[in-house]
């Protein structure tokens, strides 16, 4: 009981970790959820903040948004370690910051106008969805391969779209910030959701 | 019939099977983009087995220090297994090489170790 009120407690700081505060640590459900959706709209907003700058050629602020975006990549793979554990956490962040490195291998390509550069990286992009999907099937196998994949094509699709835009000074770019932001949730919910239902006695639908 | 004769034709029935049954493979699991156990050491001639239990491709990729590959097995998909026998005692790591963070190692001991 106790082990399982620490996992609770550590998951929901971890969630708190960022600078956003998510409510008392009561590990419910709607704490996960909140919790979750929090962080991967922060991801959205600090990637897209990383992309603007590199592209503007504004490199101490570039450096100081991938630093935080590195932040919010280390405090989701402590969310995902409290509840599957350490190595699960480990493995989640290598793969977080694989579809990172794609992102910015994109930008880098639109940046330099390098079409095969753009397409090479969309390509390990989508591939990417796929060993997403899978991960998080075999942590939560409610959680089908497929169904994460698209919805991770989604979320790539919609940082693609504040890229472009971003790259052609389109002042959109912050229409497609917001879309992209909410499309996050399209994550975190089904997400959220799922652990909640692998682990009803950590989070208790209060 | 004789229970004399029943018990040592069941005797003789355990002793063939011991001697056709091959042992057991050492297996390790892959799950959730890692290999476990991580470290396992076995003895020389020992046969292990890697089970592939995401819905992913992973490959067992064993390089040499000079590059050259010492084994690969590629698993296309949950259900998919590799199977190789460490012949020769040392320590060998192998990575995914469709995910570099997964690393495991197994040290197989030498005979005249065991």
């Amino acid at each position: 009981m106790h082990t399982i009120r620490t996992r609770t407690l550590g998951l929901v700081a971890a969630l708190a970790v960022g600078g956003t505060a998510i409510g008392a640590a009561q590990g419910t459900a709607a704490d996960l959820r909140v919790g979750l959706n929090t962080m991967l709209a922060e991801h959205i907003y600090l990637a897209s903040s990383a992309t603007g700058a590199a592209l503007g050629g504004r490199t101490p602020e570039f450096q100081a948004a991938a630093r935080a975006l590195d932040s919010n990549s280390v405090s989701l793979s402590r969310a995902i370690g409290s509840v599957y554990g350490d190595d699960a956490g480990t493995a989640f962040l290598a793969l977080w910051r694989k579809h990172i490195g794609f992102v910015v291998e994109y930008t880098t390509g639109v940046a330099t106008k390098n079409k095969a550069k753009q397409d090479k990286a969309v390509s390990d992009l989508l591939g990417y969805a796929t060993d997403f999907g899978a991960f998080l099937n075999s942590a939560c196998p409610s959680l089908p391969t497929g169904v994460v994949a698209d919805l991770v094509r989604g979320h790539i699709t919609s940082l693609k779209a504040v890229v472009d835009a971003q790259a052609a000074g389109n002042p959109a770019a912050y229409a497609d910030i917001r879309t992209a932001a909410a499309h996050s949730r399209m994550i975190a919910d089904p997400l959220a959701a799922a652990i909640a239902k692998q682990f009803p006695e950590r989070f208790a639908a209060r | 019939m004789n229970p004399l004769l029943v018990a040592l034709w069941a005797a003789q029935l355990v002793a063939y099977s011991r001697m056709v049954t091959p042992p057991a493979d050492t297996t390790i699991m892959i799950q959730g983009f890692g290999y476990t156990p991580k470290r396992l050491e076995v003895k020389q001639g020992t046969r292990v087995r890697w089970d592939n239990r995401d819905e992913i491709e992973h490959t067992v990729t064993a390089v040499a220090d000079s590059g050259a590959p010492r084994f690969e097995g590629v698993m296309g998909g949950k259900g998919q297994f590799f199977r190789y026998t460490f012949d020769r005692a040392g320590t060998f790591v192998y990575t995914c090489a469709r995910h570099s963070f997964m690393r495991g190692e197994i040290r197989v001991l030498a005979k005249g170790d065991q």
